[in-house]
């Protein structure tokens, strides 16, 4: 199994005209109710364009055909270049890609177990563990350290990645300025603005506010990166019952208005720039309004706007394999797969949130990454799904064994092997003597001991020494102005 | 009094029926029905009911939002009543809630809210992004007894530590409690920064009003 030529697109959810239904009602949403933009420039830009903006309370109406122009310039194919080549990604169609997600705030110490903040060393060892995990197939900007200064944590983060990890970096920036430094970060990395083009080492995360709210800072990272064609991410997160209609498929109509309001302006601003649609919706618990990140409505939604964004030929960051357990148990296993397989299945493009992280989105451990890390490989399994081939009918191989004896000693059993079974890295099969003679260890301290390995003995291959210093120029410079 | 009133108020309220809650107030009132015991023995004793099924997580969000409505709506038939009596339904305090600056989340600070308000209190919402001057000015000029804020992000936590020193500054520290929260707020961070008090959700929070503000 090649963990870079993993396909979905199995499960549909809803049916052809479900989606277009949902779509359609998501574009009438747009045209009646409108989006609030809190930006004057943005209501200059769909003003000049066509669209009905009211100045009174900033809300615009984007007419159909506007918005279907706009869907139509995005790029139904989104490179997102690594700095190792043969880890790139290519957004497009029914390809799943896999990576950890996004901003916990407290990391269980690998050492004495004790749930503290997060420091800039523990992104960078994340990030190594990253590069070392063969189903992650990308690093998202995942905890944030507290010993940098709180204003440019992102550009600290994406820093302490490009360092870390030969794998494709994606961040989230916490203001307009953020957005367009890491833009720089990723030039500088690329080797300037024109081979940014041709190979965008980062892609950038833009999530509007629910119900139908682009927020400033926002817009204006939206306006200046498509302007420069850097990848982005636009999407929104309404939580069905509190920001979100209850029912899924209003939850879902919501999400087209607000990512296509997104995408609307971006591609008026900058045509063609590279999007991915993005939902990181689940349901709000009713009985207290906590976010039901493990929800597996969540999995469902997620599963639903990718038919829906793939209808519109827009390649997708999804959300899949959040859990609201605190600690790596069942609760977590279940609620992570579950999500997972399902969005997998339906063909998310970039699937965030997939590794590491527990206890609402708040806590990430090593140990979860490595068990995470199993669980992919799992669902990449199932994603190969069965070849039905004259080799792998077997007739030849059943009619030399015939009944009563057994293929071990067959040549054709030893070829089909690796690529036909999913050999555990990391999970135990062993007798349960051999597992109390191997000291009988559950998962977690299984999972812990080889993330502890790997961060001793694995090694990332350094950036040039000039683009180092460009990055920290960068920094220096946002520390300086910010 | 007639007891069999204030039950059926009692019921529309937590039967979430505002029309009803209003029409028996109003007969309420014709039947000369004491509006003070109308407010704390109809209204009031519902909305406590509520409070406590939603603390045990027996009620869903809209029940306390739609049941709130029902009450206000029968407060607003009594109130003219009492005022023309000489009395007022006293609230239990005034609590002030607002979303650090830099910071849009507000979903669970808008549940406090809800439950202050179905607890008794009177809530002073300004939103979210709010810079600490204005919270400050807002706080002063409206005289409320409890200030609470909140803040889900690490990068505008420090927002709340800062309001309490602008607090020392001005000299008002001890006009106003001040209790914090949101997903990255901690017990330690809280007591660090000097606040009053911290809430790790909205029921806790309701307890600090209650404790800070008696209701
Ligand atoms: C929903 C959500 C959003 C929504 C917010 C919608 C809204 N209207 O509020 C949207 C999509 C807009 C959003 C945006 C962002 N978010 Co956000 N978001 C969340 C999420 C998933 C859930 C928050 C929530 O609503 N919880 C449900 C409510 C009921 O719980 P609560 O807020 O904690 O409130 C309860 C208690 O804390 C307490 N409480 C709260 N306040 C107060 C106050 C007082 C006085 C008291 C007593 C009690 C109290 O009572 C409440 C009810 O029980 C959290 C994850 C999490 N676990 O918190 C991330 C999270 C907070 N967000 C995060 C991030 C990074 C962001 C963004 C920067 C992402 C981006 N790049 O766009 C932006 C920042 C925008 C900004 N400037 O504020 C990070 C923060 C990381 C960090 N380093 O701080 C988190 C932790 C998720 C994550 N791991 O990535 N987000």
């Amino acid at each position: 199994m090649d963990p870079y030529n993993l396909k979905g697109g199995q499960l549909k959810i809803l049916d052809g005209s479900e989606v277009e239904e949902i779509f359609q009602r998501g574009l009438d949403v747009l045209e009646d109710v409108g989006c609030y933009f809190e930006h004057d420039e943005a209501l200059d830009m769909f003003e000049k364009h066509g669209a009905a903006v009211d100045r009174s309370d900033g809300i615009v109406r984007i007419p159909r055909k506007m918005a279907t122009d706009a869907i139509d310039l995005c790029p139904p194919s989104v490179l997102l270049a690594a700095r190792d080549p043969d880890k790139d990604i290519l957004a497009e169609g029914d390809r799943v890609y896999f990576g950890p997600g996004t901003l916990p705030v407290k990391v269980r110490d690998l050492e004495t177990g004790e749930i503290r903040n997060g420091t800039l060393k523990d992104v960078e060892q994340f990030a190594r563990l990253i590069d070392a995990l063969e189903f992650i197939h990308f690093w998202k900007g995942m905890l944030t350290p507290f010993d940098v200064n709180q204003k440019i944590v992102d550009l600290h983060m994406a820093n302490a990645a490009f360092n870390n990890t030969v794998k494709q970096i994606s961040q989230s920036p916490f203001s307009t300025a953020g957005a367009i430094d890491l833009w720089r970060m990723g030039v500088a990395v690329a080797g300037g603005a024109e081979a940014f083009r041709q190979r965008p080492m980062i892609i950038i995360n833009m999530l509007a506010v629910s119900p139908l709210q682009w927020t400033n800072e926002n817009i204006g990272a939206i306006m200046a990166l498509s302007e420069r064609r850097c990848p982005i991410i636009v999407g929104s997160e309404p939580q069905g019952g509190t920001t979100g209609p209850a029912p899924l498929a209003g939850q879902l109509v919501l999400n087209v208005a607000e990512t296509v309001a997104g995408i609307t302006l971006a591609q008026l601003v900058g045509p063609g720039t590279p999007i991915l649609w993005g939902n990181v919706g689940s349901i709000s618990d009713m009985r207290t309004g906590q976010f039901g990140s493990g929800a597996v409505e969540l999995g469902l939604i997620n599963a639903a706007m990718n038919q829906i964004a793939k209808f519109c030929k827009i390649p997708t960051y999804s959300t899949a394999g959040m859990s609201d357990s605190k600690v790596s148990d069942a609760q977590s296993g279940v609620e992570k797969s579950l999500q997972v397989l399902t969005v997998a299945l339906a063909g998310g493009n970039y699937i965030h949130d997939a590794a590491g992280m527990i206890e609402t989105c708040l806590l990430v451990t090593h140990e979860q990454f490595v068990i995470d890390n199993e669980m992919l490989g799992m669902v990449a399994r199932v994603l190969d799904g069965i070849r039905v081939t004259p080799e792998t009918l077997s007739i030849e191989a059943i009619r030399q064994v015939g009944p009563r004896k057994n293929f071990m000693g067959l040549r054709h059993t030893l070829d089909n092997i690796r690529p036909e079974h999913y050999l555990p890295r990391l999970f135990d099969r062993s007798t349960r003597e051999a597992w109390e003679a191997k000291g009988a260890k559950d998962i977690q301290e299984t999972a812990r001991e080889k993330a502890r390995h790997i961060l001793a003995t694995h090694e990332v291959e350094p950036l040039p020494a000039e683009v180092r210093e460009e990055l920290d120029a960068i920094i220096k410079e946002a520390e300086a102005s910010y | 009094m007639s007891e069999q009133l204030l039950e059926q108020l009692r019921d529309a309220i937590i039967g979430l029926d505002e029309t009803g809650a209003k029409e028996i107030a109003r007969r309420g009132l014709a039947e000369g029905v004491d509006p003070l015991g109308m407010i704390q023995h109809g209204i009031k004793a519902a909305m406590d009911d509520i409070g406590r099924r939603f603390s045990a997580e027996e009620l869903f969000l809209p029940e306390l939002m739609l049941s709130a409505n029902a009450a206000d709506a029968a407060v607003g038939v009594i109130e003219p009543a009492l005022i023309k009596a000489g009395t007022t339904s006293k609230t239990a305090g005034k609590v002030l809630l607002a979303t650090v600056e830099g910071d849009l989340h507000d979903i669970g600070k808008n549940i406090l809210a809800l439950l202050l308000k179905s607890s008794g209190f009177e809530v002073l919402d300004l939103g979210v992004d709010q810079k600490n001057d204005a919270i400050l000015e807002a706080a002063g000029s409206n005289e409320v007894g409890m200030i609470g804020l909140s803040a889900l992000l690490t990068t505008t936590m420090h927002r709340m530590k800062e309001f309490v020193e602008l607090l020392q500054e001005r000299g008002v520290r001890d006009r106003f409690k001040v209790v914090v929260g949101g997903a990255p707020i901690t017990r330690e961070f809280s007591d660090s920064i000097g606040a009053d008090g911290y809430g790790a959700d909205a029921v806790m929070g309701v307890e600090l009003a209650t404790k800070f503000l008696g209701a």
